[in-house]
């Protein structure tokens, strides 16, 4: 590259506006100001997405299109701008979220969850309506409020009793009701016809003496995680601590029944992940764009387990492979 | 033994092999030849600056103490002004001086405060010294780790604090020399059987400043590959292989330019001197 060369494409390169995203890639406007370009610079080789660059490169591995020049210049003048993804996001109800028993389709809550914390659920909030006692046949109602990104209010009720429920969560009925209540509100804001699985009187009738392991679990574990994520009420689902002491209850761990618990995460004497190992596992998948949502999915698919109940040593596998995705 | 004291003694670091890798000419003036710097980088100066008020901030958690932002205001106030008020050999970029690089100070710090997640881990140690040798290396490789916690479950987690004009790539922070030396440097200290986790508190100096950690891990490949290389690097700098790289983009920048010029001014030939 001549030295009038550079002169003229630095003069062109002082007026590009230099950005960088989250996860370090430089992009430089081009000069009409229509797209990007993406320019990667290291001590090795410095590469260009434009035409210039890709026709002149391959007889001079020294030369610099202007776009090149113009993060050399704002590197040097710390000029570069941080870039902000506007991701085009169409809700969408992930077909893993759907069962097909005996020829028709239910949603799992996790899955109306999900899609309604795409469509910009802001707030979902459980209130118990009846207890269950003797009297009432131990029936438990609640009723859920879910409210979309524009302030509509969705509400609907759940009922569970010992008599509209799988044996397994027999003896959590506030929870089931309280499940059922925000699984039909949920439904309403995101137009989802098809009914809850766990609105379903008794599962073991349908689905067979027990539920498969990986459903049950994928039910829960999600549910719980997104339950986090979309602000609900803590106090709320402390009053299903009527049916467990608070001093009994385990911080962190998914919603499961006892008799659903995968047997490994209640008999391990593994240490489980750590605190540190949570933060590193979030960091690192918020960087590679990976949602809370996919990630528990991930973390259930690849250990059986949902992230909380990980081992130490699964873990630190988990962070390796997370450190590896792209 | 403090970490001053122990840099008195000829050693290696992290960023001297980085150094020599980079520009092996550089390694040989800063480090053999011990030249003075040829002016003073705000950068430098300024990311100093902010990692002793970090380094306050955590032996003050140490003893179970909190210092708020105002204090951390005051601090970095304190130690800008000490580094460079009225210093004229200070090289300040485009933009910056020394009242806008104190404002921007405190406003990154304030982020920082702001973002820093609150925990429970125990601090183990604040700018922790460690000294070891590698295999084939004569020299001990010293350093400081800037901050060494404990989580509940006994995780260990390393962090580096950073100052950087722009967020790291992926690999900049995977492939990061400088902490896979400070795992195997723990490990000498005693924490081999340990889950051991790396990252970067990183303070970006961006229009809008940022704070962001990035979270990494090293397994015993990559401890393997530095030893590698550490060691071949080793061979050069006693073998007195002391070679220019004069077309990175970092030459502009660099502390050395003059004697750089000198160099090949006289064709290398105080390569022997």
């Amino acid at each position: 590259m001549t030295a009038k060369e550079i002169q003229k494409r630095n003069a062109k390169a002082n007026q590009l506006k230099v950005i960088q995203t989250e996860n370090g890639q430089l992009f430089v406007e081009s000069s009409q100001g229509k797209i990007y370009y993406s320019v990667s610079i290291n001590d090795e080789e410095k590469c260009c997405t434009c035409g210039d660059f890709a026709r002149n490169n391959k007889n001079d591995p020294t030369f610099k299109c202007k776009h090149i020049l113009a993060v050399e210049n704002s590197i040097q003048d710390d000029e570069i701008e941080s870039a902000k993804f506007l991701e085009k996001n169409t809700p969408r109800l992930n077909k893993d979220f759907i069962k097909n028993i005996k020829g028709k389709d239910f949603v799992l809550y996790a899955g109306v969850l999900d899609l309604a914390n795409q469509m910009g659920l802001q707030q979902l909030s459980v209130e118990i309506i009846q207890f269950p006692t003797n009297e009432n046949g131990n029936e438990a109602i609640c009723r859920a409020v879910a409210e979309n990104k524009y302030g509509c209010l969705y509400a609907d009720v759940g009922d569970a009793n010992p008599g509209n429920c799988a044996d397994l969560v027999k003896k959590h009925i506030i929870r089931m009701a309280s499940t059922r209540a925000k699984g039909r509100a949920l439904r309403d804001m995101c137009n989802v016809g098809m009914a809850c699985l766990e609105e379903l009187e008794s599962m073991d009738d349908v689905i067979g003496s027990k539920p498969p392991a990986v459903t049950r679990r994928k039910t829960e574990a999600p549910a719980k995680k997104m339950a986090t994520v979309t602000k609900l009420n803590v106090a709320e689902e402390q009053s299903e601590g009527s049916v467990v002491p608070d001093d009994k209850k385990v911080p962190n761990v998914p919603q499961v029944t006892t008799e659903d618990k995968p047997p490994e995460i209640s008999d391990t004497p593994k240490p489980v992940i750590s605190e540190a190992q949570k933060r590193a596992i979030h960091n690192l998948s918020r960087r590679r764009g990976i949602s809370i949502e996919a990630l528990n999915i991930s973390v259930m698919e690849d250990y059986g387990v949902p992230l909380e109940n990980l081992s130490a040593t699964d873990a630190s596998a988990f962070i390796r492979n997370l450190q590896q995705a792209a | 033994m403090t970490l001053t004291e122990l840099r008195k003694t000829e050693h290696l670091s992290a960023s001297a092999i980085g150094t020599y890798v980079e520009c092996s000419l550089l390694y040989r003036f800063s480090k053999v030849d011990r030249l003075p710097v040829e002016q003073k980088s705000d950068s430098l100066e300024f990311g100093s600056a902010i990692h002793w008020v970090l380094e306050q901030y955590y032996q003050e958690k140490l003893i179970g103490e909190k210092l708020l932002l105002k204090d951390i205001h005051e601090l970095f106030e304190k130690s800008w002004k000490m580094r460079a008020e009225d210093k004229t050999d200070i090289s300040y970029t485009k933009g910056h001086d020394f009242k806008s690089l104190l404002m921007l100070g405190k406003d990154l710090l304030t982020v920082w405060h702001q973002k820093l997640p609150t925990d429970n881990f125990t601090i183990l140690g604040v700018e922790e010294a460690f000294s070891f040798f590698i295999p084939g290396i004569e020299l001990p490789f010293i350093g400081g780790i800037d901050l060494i916690e404990e989580d509940s479950s006994g995780t260990i987690l390393v962090t580096d604090h950073k100052t950087s004009s722009r967020a790291y790539s992926k690999d900049e922070v995977d492939l990061n020399q400088q902490l896979t030396l400070y795992q195997l440097g723990l490990k000498s200290m005693g924490y081999d059987n340990r889950e051991i986790l790396l990252k970067f508190d990183c303070l970006i100096k961006r229009k809008n400043p940022a704070f962001e950690q990035y979270y990494t891990t090293r397994s015993e490949i990559d401890e393997h590959r530095l030893i590698r290389k550490y060691a071949k690097v080793w061979e050069g700098i006693k073998s007195g292989v002391f070679i220019p790289n004069d077309t990175s983009w970092k030459c502009p920048s660099c502390l050395y330019r003059k004697a750089c010029d000198e160099w090949f001014m006289k064709g290398g030939t105080h390569e022997q001197e």
